[in-house]
């Protein structure tokens, strides 16, 4: 009975559903504008989280990722133009139901996949993440280095095409995870004598810096998108003839948002795309696909809401980010001093609890949102661009100052925009050097404490069965991406053969 | 030359100056076995590999897929980047600018400026409302930022006037 009163006594804490409906609004507003992708949306509240409450801080976050993912479909229905990667897969129904005179049906399976998406997605995450955490109390110093290399073994499959750029990004990452002081000695390291440095670099600044500056950066060469009717923007129910043909399409695309959520790299947009093909491939009408087929909505739909909460499984169960959204979401949570990760459920399950409730409630407060925020989400896209991105400047420079009052601050992350924008030029994947910054200091510190303890004896990393079993892991992830790559190389030579 | 190998290139440099200053980590007393330098070595070396890899990787691409189009294309690639490069250094100085600026004359000033800037900049906006946008704007921020969520902004020299 304690139990269940713990349990429900944060329902009355209504400020928690307060951040959610803020996070929720948000997400649909950045998600919303072309451009402006779930990670970038959640990278700018990033400094605002600083000295919240916790629970608020990471639930708000989370709830701007489920808000942005369905806020990319409103600009892929109106005005054909994707707001997030994963909406590019609805441009092409979705579209196609506008310019047949029924963009609130899209816009109402588009709501209505979201919210069953995420419904379907919260219930995997909390079925699925504790189970995981559960091996957690006997985590040593070597099974911590091995999960930080399990972590990085995940580089392969989000290096895109090229492996090699994938792993330089990584040890990038694992070089800005060096600086400042050394865990095991308390020795200055790269410093340059700069007392601003000595604690390192705050992975805040490299996620701002990278996904949030560096757009900023590159959107000063691109032109304006496409104007929205906003008499067309009023979301409809959709009626019980439409209800039976999507609900086959809303359960492949629940089950491939699961799937895709869990595995590391994929990503929205992969399940997606991979919802919307799996629903045509058993759809009735196949034919009605890509000429405004409901079901083109509400599979893609459905997938990349349901990501939004299982891509959360491996992030807080094990600590690695599958993807930019929840690597964002990681660095919400080492503002707070949270690290994610088996201990999570030992040492805050709290805040873990609030999370799982805020989650639930942003189901909610996405259908109530959806319906509010409409108006000003159509309103915001017909902004001139140029405004748009002024604002979104001067909140990115006021945003990091609040966190410490650093000018050296907003230094450092017009520095990593610069890096971005070099990393997107020269084709390097960003999630790597995220994850080599966020993994860096666990890998290093528990490695070097690990062999203090064995009295310098590297065997030991094998004698922890956990550290063995998430080693043998790593190898089989390591050896699985690299034999991808070669394949797919192979192909792309062969393909480039038979063209010329 | 590729875009991946002056990438190559760049960061096989890179990885040799950051293995010397690596190398260059005192050790002290307390030290374990690996050090303070220990790892930041090992990624040194790690990145030289790697660069090594990449300009490999672009000189094997080049062989394959050289012909006479596929220069034509990228010479006018080449002059698109290098119009999106200057683009985005103009966003950049605007950005330097603000932070020269923010501890001489304020935040809201410099905010008002930096909102002006970006717009202009962006794509030539609107100028009749220009100038209004970046003072309300600024002015909304100040009010977020410093009157409600109390958070301390520089002044400038503003307060030594009065």
């Amino acid at each position: 009975m304690a139990d269940a009163i713990a349990y429900v006594s944060p329902l009355f804490d209504t400020w928690i559903f307060a951040f959610v409906f803020i996070g929720v609004c948000w997400g649909i507003v950045g998600g919303a504008l072309p451009g402006i992708s779930p990670s970038i949306t959640m990278a700018l509240l990033l400094p605002f989280t600083y000295g919240m409450n916790p629970s608020y801080a990471v639930v708000m976050l989370a709830s701007t990722y489920f808000g942005a993912e369905y806020g990319g479909s409103i600009p892929a229905i109106l005005i054909r133009t994707p707001g997030t990667n994963a909406a590019a897969a609805t441009v092409i129904d979705g579209y196609a139901m506008k310019q047949q005179g029924k963009a609130g049906e899209a816009l109402g399976i588009s709501l209505y996949s979201g919210i069953i998406g995420g419904v379907f997605g919260f219930l995997m995450l909390v079925l699925l993440t504790e189970p995981l955490s559960r091996i957690a109390l006997s985590f040593r110093p070597t099974s911590y280095f091995a999960l930080g290399i399990l972590g990085l073994s995940v580089i392969g499959s989000l290096a895109g095409d090229n492996l090699v750029k994938g792993l330089i990004a990584a040890v990038l990452g694992l070089m800005i995870a060096a600086i400042g002081t050394d865990p095991v000695t308390g020795l200055n390291r790269f410093t340059f004598g700069s007392p601003d440095l000595l604690s390192g670099i705050p992975p805040i600044l490299v996620l701002v810096g990278l996904y949030a500056m560096s757009e900023l950066l590159q959107s000063a060469s691109e032109p304006a998108w496409e104007k929205a009717n906003a008499g067309e923007a009023r979301i409809r129910f959709p009626g019980r003839s439409v209800w039976k043909r999507i609900w086959p399409a809303q359960s492949i695309g629940a089950v491939v948002g699961t799937i895709e959520g869990v595995t590391p790299g994929a990503g929205g947009t992969v399940a997606a795309f991979l919802a919307y093909n799996e629903a045509r491939r058993w759809s009735r009408h196949k034919e009605a696909f890509g000429n405004g087929a409901p079901e083109g909505i509400a599979a893609p739909e459905t997938a990349n809401c349901a990501v939004s909460k299982t891509a959360l499984i491996p992030m807080l169960s094990l600590g690695i980010p599958g993807s930019n959204s929840t690597a964002v979401l990681l660095g919400g949570f080492l503002i707070q001093n949270l690290i994610p990760g088996p201990m999570l459920f030992v040492q805050h399950a709290d805040i873990v609890r609030d999370l799982y409730l805020g989650l639930a409630a942003s189901v909610v407060a996405l259908w109530i949102a959806a319906y509010i925020f409409m108006p000003p989400s159509i309103w915001l896209v017909n902004r001139p661009k140029s405004y748009l991105m002024a604002f979104i400047f001067a909140l990115l420079v006021s945003g990091i100052f609040a966190v410490e009052g650093s000018l050296f601050h907003i230094g450092i992350a017009l520095a990593f925009g610069v890096l971005g924008y070099a990393m997107r030029y020269f084709k390097f994947p960003f999630l790597p050097m995220v994850l080599g910054v966020v993994l860096g200091f666990m890998v290093e510190s528990n490695f070097r404490r690990a062999l203090v303890i064995s009295g310098d004896d590297y065997m030991t990393f094998l004698q922890d069965p956990i550290s063995a079993g998430l080693l043998g892991v790593a190898v089989v992830f390591i050896l699985g991406s690299w034999i991808h790559h070669l394949t797919a190389a192979r192909k792309s030579r062969k393909l480039a053969k038979a063209a010329s | 030359m590729s875009r991946d190998f002056i990438a190559g290139c760049v960061l096989l440099v890179f990885s040799a100056i950051y293995y010397l200053a690596a190398a260059a980590i005192p050790a002290s007393q307390l030290s374990d076995t690996v050090g303070p330098g220990g790892m930041p070595k090992s990624y040194g070396i790690a990145l030289g590999v790697l660069s090594i890899l990449l300009i490999g990787q672009s000189l094997l691409a080049r062989r394959r897929a050289m012909t006479a189009r596929a220069t034509a294309a990228s010479t006018e690639e080449s002059r698109q980047d290098r119009y999106r490069a200057l683009r985005a250094f103009g966003m950049l100085a605007i950005g330097v600018a603000y932070l020269v600026l923010l501890p001489l004359i304020g935040y809201v000033i410099s905010l008002a400026l930096l909102i002006l800037a970006a717009a202009w900049y962006q794509e030539g906006a609107r100028r009749r409302w220009l100038v209004p946008t970046a003072i309300v704007g600024a002015g909304v921020f100040w009010l977020v930022f410093v009157q409600i969520l109390q958070i301390d902004q520089p002044a400038g020299f503003w307060p030594s006037l009065f």
